[in-house]
């Protein structure tokens, strides 16, 4: 009888795995997750609605789908992909090239004593509702910030921005609080994107209505951009072409894919799955180490990434460096500094926590052609300092300061041991990797650290109110030659315990006023349009203190390990064909689909196009 | 009835002491940690190369959300609007409310965790006593025994890692991440239900096999144990059917505790399954909860914590006022034990 029993099991069993089956099988039309077909089949199909998507891979789900407001911090601007795909802005500077791109402008220009600058709006653009987009919305988007300072960047453009007037329908004047000459590229203070984003204008027509902006959900999200927001869910943000996208008419020329996903499929194995079935064209930023994309890379050759072999990835502008905590003893003593910098290997972090994916960094700026005029003059100053691993010149300044080794072999002064507290993100692999190996390498020089991970807002709060000793890896950002030398500025300066202005602005606390007088003498030199030279030579000037000092000790250059799929789409920009940034977390993406115009106005810098045309 | 009137009376205040003093320690807990409410906000905008400054944003969420109140004063604020059903706006997701976040999420969990709950419990429980009360005889059945203690004892990441990379990237048969598929609108079509199914599939089989493993193990020692009790001996000396002896004897009695893990893993539910979330991309509370206590936004913890907790005491609850009644040896007068 119990035969039967487990006969009856069995035959369940049987019917449900047959039921599950059946379940999988059932075609389902309007999916994106169909089984990849071949390369070469899915270029040529042009009715297929995967041939026709650009997916990209975002790092997590979207906790909030049905607000889509920019100006709320909560909102992420990057992986909803909408600040490149419904929202543009005036201009965009592209990295790679120097282009300094005007979009919804044509052109701007400063006053004689750089308090303010004019700015000829584009005709013919229009909002996706069909308003004309004019010097009003720009108005009412400066006043909106001045009326909100709960918005993001709210506080930064009141700050460097007194007002903004209509001189016609499409001329706006800016003035500004104080002279600066760099105003087109304070992404806080300016309708420009230099890197990741900056100020979004908004439709005077639909914001004007609305009575508290910050708890605004801006849905439908209106723009001036090539696509429209067809649908959120928790996975995924996907957005459609528009038809009357006014690009279209005034450039005369379309983004390729019809559709543009932007989907969270899971942790990074997920990502690497997903892209060597064809899946998806690009993920973000930090989601794939060198590992996976080696492993994709061997299952689908389609897989490319900024160079063909290692270390694969594209620099971003903000290269990573060590921070000490200058009010903390004894690490206001430069020679301290120093002696930890000689005892770190950059070359291992290269080899151990990023697997070669990039290279080691001996100043806080990219190795960008654009910048190496300046980089190469202070080569004499790097070579003096005390950015090289060099265990014998760590030990002399140790040794110098009074400290000697106890019987552990760890460097104490009067019989108290040197354990400084290394303060790292658990929530970031890369930091997890990279403070380990620091770690241990302070360790065999006879550091007693104690390596402090932690996560979330408590390590938000921690490092910005500088409850640590060393901070490392720090992205030092974003990476023009004034902007990071303006971030050792004092006028950054808080007290510990109270929270500092942002990361790499001066949460390590550093105040030397010669320093800051060559920063100022920079700025001055740049509003009075200063050649080249002039240029370096105080940049030099300045170097020379800034090594002497080594506030920070750079590490690495920052790798953004990228892969695109060209079964789908090509014209990626690579190593080869530098015609932009492989960025897709950024508001610049929306150009890698659409191309941009010369910055002399003749022809067209092309974009993605589908693969096999 | 009377006394069991008093019984159910007396959970129901322990029920309403538990929620409250478990709601008051969730109010404060998080607000003794040191961090801001926008920190992790900063720290992600940071990651793809965003910067802003920090404390004046940071002064504005305070005021708005009244951080910069006293903690009495936001304590009181905090029942006052609990009791009137207002969970607030979440810090971290603002302008969303907390009742739409946890909502939205919640069917998901619990159609996933629920259904493979209910199937585990109840294909564990009979393969276990059927394999359990056979021993020797269950030839080869009893092969379970061994694969049951290696799915229990897998963890089940690596199961669910295991399963996708089988079935949806080796042989492409079931979708590799989401609840349904990307670009597809939710609604009440055949279409969008068999995708739902078809997504849900993996993600519950990483949950079934694991927890199956376990109903089985447990139900399997309770019938072996049971079958040298004095009375399953008696009941075969009476020459009553084995078939009876066994599912009306020794299987009842054995469903009793079975019954309680039951009741405490439904209660568990709205948890989520943080880990399946997090591998599948499959939305749920479990990362909701997650997330909330990692950017320290206070009134998502509490809506949160309150899901949680009103489900286990509610669970709890139930077990208790039932208990009397289907079990005869459990008495509620008197003392009043369970």
């Amino acid at each position: 009888m119990q035969h039967r029993t487990i006969h009856r099991l069995f035959f369940l069993l049987l019917l449900l795995l047959a039921l599950a089956v059946t379940v999988a099988c059932q075609p389902i039309v309007t999916t994106v997750e169909q089984a990849p077909a071949p390369a070469e089949e899915a270029a040529s199909a042009s009715d297929d609605p995967r041939a026709q998507t650009l997916n990209v891979a975002v790092s997590r789900p979207f906790a909030d789908p049905t607000s889509y407001n920019i100006y709320t911090p909560g909102f992420d601007r990057s992986r909803t992909g909408l600040g490149a795909m419904v929202h543009e802005y005036l201009f965009y500077l592209n990295l790679e090239t120097g282009d300094y791109i005007p979009w919804l402008a044509t052109g701007y220009e400063y006053n004689d004593d750089y308090t303010a600058i004019t700015v000829n709006l584009r005709e013919g653009v229009k909002w996706s509702d069909g308003e004309a987009f004019n010097a009003d919305d720009v108005v009412f988007t400066y006043q909106m910030l001045r009326d909100n300072p709960g918005m993001v960047w709210a506080n930064e453009a009141n700050q460097a921005v007194a007002s903004v007037e209509k001189i016609d329908d499409l001329t706006v004047q800016f003035n500004l609080t104080e002279p600066n000459p760099r105003l087109h590229l304070v992404r806080e203070a300016f309708p420009a994107v230099p890197v990741w984003s900056g100020i979004t204008i908004q439709p005077e027509h639909i914001w004007s209505q609305v009575d508290d902006p910050v708890a605004f959900k801006n849905d439908p999200p209106v723009g001036t951009g090539p696509y429209t927001l067809a649908n959120a869910t928790e996975s995924a943000f996907t957005y459609e072409r528009r038809d009357d996208w006014w690009g279209a008419e005034v450039f005369g020329v379309t983004p390729a894919p019809q559709t543009v996903n932007f989907m969270h499929v899971g942790p990074e194995t997920s990502v690497a799955l997903s892209l060597a079935a064809n899946e998806i064209d690009t993920p973000a930023i930090g989601i794939l180490s060198p590992g996976a994309f080696d492993s994709v890379k061997n299952r689908n050759d389609r897989v490319t990434a900024w160079l063909p072999e290692l270390p694969y990835a594209w620099y971003d502008p903000c290269p990573r460096a060590l921070m000490f905590q200058h009010e903390h003893e004894p690490w206001g003593d430069p020679n301290m500094r120093k002696a930890i910098s000689s005892l770190i290997d950059r070359d291992q972090i290269v080899a151990l926590a990023y697997e070669g994916a990039t290279t080691a960094a001996n100043t806080i700026w990219p190795a960008y052609s654009g910048l190496q005029p300046y980089v190469a003059s202070i080569s004499g100053i790097i070579n003096d300092s005390a950015v090289t691993y060099d265990p014998d010149k760590a030990e002399a300044l140790f040794t110098d300061a009074g400290y000697e080794k106890d019987g552990d072999g760890f460097w104490s002064l009067n019989g108290e041991r040197l354990a400084p507290a290394l303060l790292t993100n658990a929530d970031s692999a890369e930091n997890m990797k990279v403070a380990q190996v620091i770690a241990d390498q302070l360790e065999a020089g006879g550091v007693a650290v104690q390596l402090q991970p932690l996560s979330g807002s408590v390590q938000n709060t921690a490092l910005l109110e500088g409850s640590w000793d060393l901070y490392a890896p720090q992205p030092f950002c974003p990476g023009t030659i004034y902007e990071n030398m303006e971030l050792f500025h004092s006028k950054f300066y808080v007290p510990t315990g109270q929270s500092a202005p942002w990361y790499e602005r001066n949460s390590f606390r550093y105040q030397n006023p010669e320093y800051d007088a060559i920063v100022d003498e920079m700025l001055a030199a740049l509003g009075a349009g200063a050649d080249e030279a002039t240029l370096i030579d105080i940049y030099d000037r300045g170097m020379e203190i800034w090594y002497n000092d080594l506030p920070v000790t750079p590490l690495v250059q920052a790798p953004a390990l990228v892969p695109f799929n060209t079964t789908y789409w090509e014209g990626w920009p690579n190593a080869e064909d530098p015609w932009m940034m492989p960025v897709n977390w950024w508001a610049t993406m929306n150009l890698l689909l659409t191309g941009y115009p010369t910055p002399d106005g003749s022809g067209w810098v092309e974009g993605i196009h589908p693969a096999g045309q | 009835m009377n006394a069991y009137l008093i019984y159910v009376a007396r959970r129901l205040v322990i029920l309403l002491a538990t929620v409250f003093i478990s709601m008051t320690v969730v109010f404060f807990v998080p607000r003794l940690v040191p961090g801001d409410p926008l920190g992790a906000i900063f720290a992600n905008m940071a990651s793809v190369g965003g910067s802003v400054n920090a404390p004046e944003l940071v002064a504005e969420y305070r005021l708005r959300f009244g951080l910069d109140r006293p903690m009495w004063e936001q304590y009181l604020s905090f029942w006052r609007e609990l009791l009137r059903g207002n969970l607030g706006f979440s810090i971290s997701n603002f302008p969303a409310e907390v009742s739409d976040m946890l909502l939205s999420a919640l069917p998901w969990t619990i159609g996933l965790l629920l259904v493979t709950t209910l199937l585990s419990w109840t294909l564990g429980s009979i393969i276990g006593a059927v394999v359990g009360w056979r021993g020797r005889q269950a030839g080869g059945w009893r092969l379970l025994v061994p694969v049951a203690l290696v799915l229990y004892t897998i963890p089940y990441y690596i199961l669910a890692i295991i399963l996708v990379f089988s079935f949806a990237f080796h042989w492409p048969i079931f979708p590799l991440s989401g609840a349904y598929s990307v670009g597809m609108q939710p609604g009440w079509n055949s279409a969008f239900i068999l995708d739902v199914l078809r997504h849900a599939i993996l993600p519950a089989l990483s949950i079934l096999l694991v927890s199956l493993g376990w109903w089985f193990l447990s139900m399997r020692s309770l019938i072996i144990t049971l079958k040298g009790e004095d009375y399953i001996l008696n009941a075969e000396a009476r020459g009553i059917f084995e078939r009876r002896i066994m599912w009306g004897y020794a299987f009842r009695n054995a469903l009793l505790p079975q019954a309680t893990g039951l009741a405490i893993s439904l209660g568990h539910i709205v948890g989520g399954a943080l880990i399946t979330e997090v591998i599948f991309a499959y939305p749920g509370v479990g990362y909701r909860i997650y997330n909330a206590i990692n950017s320290l936004d206070y009134p998502l913890i509490q809506g949160g914590v309150l899901l949680i907790i009103l489900s286990v005491a509610a669970a709890n609850f139930l077990i208790d006022i039932l208990y009397p009644l289907i079990d005869p040896r459990i008495r509620f007068e008197g003392t009043g034990g369970s």
